[in-house]
């Protein structure tokens, strides 16, 4: 058998071992469950589930007010002259409320229980005063408006200028980075238990002895990195049935994803799909090297890729500035600083060419060195080599 | 072609201060079921690592002889291992894991799952095929292992130890199957404790010792060896002293056992007519019973010796009959 096909073999028993249809399955059904659910119950509960709340208005001279179209209040400003006629009937539950307007700047609300609508009347209500000052101001309303309004400030770009980023454009890269991040954490969870499993089952030896431990590893690496890619996909597919089924009952969730500019998704794809693999190799790597992931102290490195994360926002504002050009140069910064730096700004074709070139670089060494560790960690059952060893056999890489 | 499938020339292997495996050289012919033999911690496993290639020597030279070449690793196409630490998936059936453990020798996938059917029917687990391993009595996890190992009918199959944790039936199943293979045309080395397994299917054996050959030949050899040195179990009527007996130049060693009798080991069995003839002269000879030495006294005295040689208050450990 060759090499290659061999590699697939590997690849591919690695994949099927821990790819669950039916789990994939499940999760899509729940989501549409959870949609529906969520928006249907919704736009139920705006259609059936809103009763009629009934104010009796004492005093409704002192400010007369209106309420909104559509609002489930009611008022009746006229039937409750006695005033313990009204409270009689709320005691009775036959009203909601009572609302005592002492003058225009204060009132009293008296309910049986805590009312949910009384930021609706606190609105009507302001309204209704703001109307009354306005009035005895002897202001007009478009005076008023003038008054209230920002000073226009316009931006306008010199025709030298970068084109700007628009709001889809940088919440495509948003999204595509999340997947990436998202990819990343379920394959360092699956690299974990697979790698480390080996160990624990006693497999290796058998193995081993048929194949070299770099072939192993390598797809040990490409298997999990396929199962990662298929459940992010999951993740996106079941996401979307949500967003989906949140339109059918009304406006539902908008994302604003960029669809019009194929190099922005092309560079932007290439950039994640390489970070996803460099981050999968260097965790094959760690995982080679631990015995026990329930004992093992390494397993914090697992916060490793959030860390350009954060150079990424502390960097937002200055795009351009000399180091976040370098972060989206270097491994292992540059996945999610270049990522950025391109819808932020023009970013040279040589320096995506060489970030990805580096980022190729790197998976490839760390592969061998992953390979190295394994090679060496797989029969040192019940310990897990030390840093100096780890290092040392990666320098002999 | 070359009668030896294997040659191992002067190995040594050491893990720090300890010499797991010290000069070693054996060889092993082709198609010849060969038995590595050996208390715990005597360089077997070690030594089968180095065959698999899972270990490097740091001295000496391992050579396998096959298909007219001679090379230091063999083509893991080739070879078949069971491993001393042994396990497989659990979460996967049977069929997938035997036909992956196929394909990663060199089989295509259909070939494999067709030769893992075959043998799981030989094995009358075919029904169970679909299963997890973890559902599987540690009899059946076995046999599931073993058809991992040869599946792929290999040249030259290394089994460490795999007799352990098999009952009496099942072991005498595997013996069987062991001598299929061997007729098949596969060579088998095997690496084991239980001298009585051995003895019935093994062609050649190897004692190990602290990393060194202490004994090796074929059975047969082996035992015509244990014949030259007789063994007699002499009942006494005057029940002299033991030391009184090895004072005779015949007599190898004299042990005195708990019914009063004497266990006495005798320089050939040319030496037997002139010991009980000086012995008759001296004592009255109540009963007299000769014994042959079976394999697992043989290995017992020679590892022993042998300890005695490195560390004189050190004992074998218990060697499983």
């Amino acid at each position: 058998m060759k090499r290659g096909s061999m590699l697939w073999e590997i690849t591919r028993w690695e994949l099927l071992r821990w790819l669950k249809i039916k789990d994939l399955i499940r999760t899509l059904i729940i989501s549409s469950v959870l949609g529906l659910a969520i928006w249907g119950g919704k736009a139920l509960f705006d259609k059936y589930g809103r009763d009629t709340v009934e104010i009796a208005v004492l005093n409704f001279e002192a400010l007369p007010f209106e309420l909104p179209a559509g609002s489930n209040l009611a008022i009746d400003e006229s039937a409750w002259d006695d005033e313990d006629e009204a409270f009689q009937a709320l005691e009775a539950r036959e009203i909601d409320a009572v609302l005592r307007l002492e003058s225009a700047d204060a009132a009293e609300l008296v309910v049986t229980r805590e009312p949910a609508w009384k930021s609706d009347l606190e609105q009507a209500l302001s309204t209704a005063r703001r109307q009354r000052e306005l009035e005895t101001s002897g202001l007009e309303p478009s005076q008023l408006a003038n008054l209230l309004a920002p000073v226009a400030l316009e931006t306008t770009y010199h025709e030298t200028a970068d084109p700007p980023s628009t709001l889809s454009q940088k919440v495509t890269a948003g999204v595509i980075a999340s997947l990436m991040l998202l990819g990343v954490f379920t394959g360092i969870a699956y690299q974990f238990i697979v790698i480390t499993g080996e160990k624990q089952l006693r497999v290796t030896e058998q193995v081993v002895s048929a194949i070299s431990p770099q072939m192993w590893i390598d797809g040990k690496i490409l298997g999990i990195s396929l199962l990662a890619f298929f459940i992010t996909a999951t993740y996106v597919v079941s996401s979307l049935v949500f967003f989906g089924v949140s339109k059918i009952f009304g406006k539902g969730i908008e994302i604003p994803i960029e669809t019009g500019d194929p190099g922005l998704w092309l560079s932007l794809s290439l950039v994640a799909i390489s970070g996803f693999l460099m981050w999968n190799t260097f965790f094959g790597l760690v995982a080679a090297t631990i015995d026990d992931p329930n004992t093992s102290a390494r397993g914090s490195l697992m916060m490793l890729p959030v860390v350009p994360l954060i150079i990424a926002f502390l960097g937002l504002g200055q795009p351009d500035s000399l180091l976040m050009r370098i972060f989206s140069i270097l491994p292992p910064t540059s996945p999610i600083i270049l990522s950025l730096r391109l819808v932020l700004t023009e970013v040279p074709w040589w320096e995506i060419a060489l970030a990805l070139a580096l980022l190729a670089a790197t998976t490839w060494v760390l592969r061998r060195a992953a390979g190295k560790v394994f090679a060496l960690g797989i029969l040192m059952y019940g310990k897990e080599p030390s840093w100096r060893e780890t290092l040392r056999w990666i320098r002999e890489t | 072609m070359q009668e030896h499938i294997l040659s191992v020339e002067a190995v040594d292997k050491q893990f720090g201060e300890i010499r797991a495996v010290d000069g070693l050289s054996f060889t092993v012919r082709r198609g010849e079921i060969f038995a590595f033999l050996g208390p715990n911690g005597a360089g077997k496993t070690t030594t089968v690592r180095m065959l698999v290639g899972i270990l490097r020597p740091d001295a000496g030279r391992i050579q396998f002889h096959l298909n007219g070449k001679s090379t230091e690793q063999l083509d893991p196409t080739l070879l078949g291992y069971l491993a001393e630490e042994r396990g497989l998936y659990p979460e996967v059936p049977l069929i997938r894991t035997l036909t992956y453990l196929g394909t990663i020798r060199g089989m295509e996938r259909p070939a494999a799952r067709r030769a893992a059917m075959e043998w799981l029917e030989k094995l009358d687990l075919a029904d169970r095929a679909e299963e997890k391993l973890n559902a599987l009595s540690k009899g059946n996890q076995q046999k599931v292992q073993f058809i991992g190992a040869v599946l792929h009918r290999p040249a030259f199959a290394i089994l460490d130890e795999p007799f352990s944790g098999l009952d009496p039936i099942h072991q005498d199943f595997f013996l069987e199957i062991l001598r299929e293979l061997r007729d098949a045309g596969t060579t088998v080395l095997l690496s084991a404790h239980q001298m009585n397994l051995v003895e019935r299917v093994a062609d050649s054996v190897l004692l190990m010792s602290r990393g060194r050959e202490v004994l090796s030949g074929t059975i047969e050899d082996i035992k015509a060896e244990a014949r030259a040195s007789s063994r007699i179990i002499l009942e006494l009527a005057d029940e002299p002293e033991a030391a009184s007996l090895t004072s005779y130049p015949a007599a190898v060693q004299v042990e005195r056992q708990p019914d009063g009798a004497f266990a006495i080991e005798l320089a050939g069995e040319k030496a037997l007519s002139s010991f009980l003839g000086t012995v008759a002269t001296q004592h009255e000879i109540r009963s007299i019973r000769s014994e042959e030495v079976d394999l697992h006294e043989i290995f017992v005295r020679q590892v022993s010796d042998d300890l005695d040689d490195a560390h004189p208050a050190e004992q074998p450990e218990e060697v499983e009959r």
